[in-house]
């Protein structure tokens, strides 16, 4: 592979990467943010975090072994540990080794 | 300095998460010639894990640029929402802060950022500016030194990125503790999950965001 050919694609997918982060920025950005626009903004993230969430898990498979418990139970310990001791890292890493764990076993 | 600690407070899980799934997407560019150059231009311009670690296998298969494109379009379209919930507050900062802040909206530091109740005393821009910008330098950092080290890395860290599974899960159940209207998010979970049993793991994810922005959008008599 040469150097060009990699630098070249480097800037390929940083310019397209760039474009959608910009995206609604170029096309909103010199106009008046209508109300209704405003709303849209606010009320999308608690939309979008689950689509993330399903996003990451897209690839479990529950019809069979081990039938996504390895993400499940992460998943279950992370939401009982933040019942418990409302620590965000303490759960997030909590889960991330049980899982880590689970995936060697 | 209040707004930074704040900041780093803030971002501490996702900088964790960073060192490692950074040292990971480095260790890829570990074989070739001028590996610390590869891993830093990437890094610094692309910034997105899931693109930066297709990009390997793709350069294998000789794809070209039109392919890989089209690849950094169809696996970063979800980046496009991100700019609406901002909308209002980036385009008023003014000079490079603002293309800055635009440019490196990553899924995780959306999920810090869309969510975050600044507290009052704190200046909201600033605490924004060093998440993104301590978000980035950490993603920078440890896939260059992932591609220093190649396979000298002690551990084996296979599994480490479920650490963004559970930062996104852990602010979906706090929204919901927050939040006394739970709709969007049994819209996003109905959709993500039909739309994945319907059109399968890699092609579910834009159909899912685009239908779920439709229905969100406020019809004229809510405004």
């Amino acid at each position: 592979m040469s150097t060009h050919y990699i630098l070249g694609s480097i800037f390929v997918m940083a310019f397209i990467t760039m474009l959608t982060r910009g995206l609604p920025y170029l096309l909103f950005r010199h106009k008046e943010i209508s109300p209704s626009l405003q709303i849209f903004g606010r009320r999308l993230p608690a939309a979008i975090m689950p689509i993330l969430v399903i996003y990451c898990l897209r690839n479990i498979t529950l019809g069979s072994y081990p039938y996504g418990l390895r993400e499940i139970l992460p998943l279950l310990l992370l939401v009982l540990l933040q019942k418990w001791k409302k620590n965000d890292l303490l759960s997030i890493f909590s889960a991330t080794f049980f899982y880590m764990l689970l995936l060697r076993i | 300095m209040k707004d930074f600690k704040y900041a780093l407070t803030l971002s501490t899980p996702v900088l964790i998460s960073y060192i490692f799934i950074g040292l990971a997407a480095g260790l890829l560019f570990h074989p070739y010639d001028h590996a610390l150059l590869y891993a830093f231009l990437s890094s610094l311009l692309i910034y997105s894990g899931s693109i930066q670690i297709i990009l390997i296998p793709l350069l294998m298969s000789g794809a070209s640029y039109f392919t890989l494109g089209i690849t950094a379009l169809l696996i970063g379209s979800r980046h496009i929402f991100y700019g609406f919930s901002f909308l209002d507050r980036y385009p008023s900062i003014g000079g490079w802060k603002f293309p800055y802040m635009a440019l490196t909206m990553t899924d995780e530091t959306y999920s810090i950022l869309a969510t975050l109740d600044c507290p009052q005393e704190l200046d909201q821009e600033s605490v924004h500016f060093f998440v993104l910008f301590l978000c980035h330098s950490i993603w920078i950092i440890s896939t260059v030194a992932g591609a220093f080290l190649g396979e000298f890395l002690p551990w084996n860290l296979q599994g480490i990125d479920f650490a963004a599974t559970a930062l996104f899960a852990l602010i979906v159940y706090q929204q919901g503790q927050i939040s006394a209207n739970h709709w969007p998010i049994f819209i996003g979970f109905g959709l993500a999950i039909s739309f994945l049993i319907v059109l399968g793991p890699d092609r579910f994810i834009l159909p899912s965001l685009l239908l779920t922005a439709a229905i969100l959008y406020p019809r004229r008599n809510e405004s």
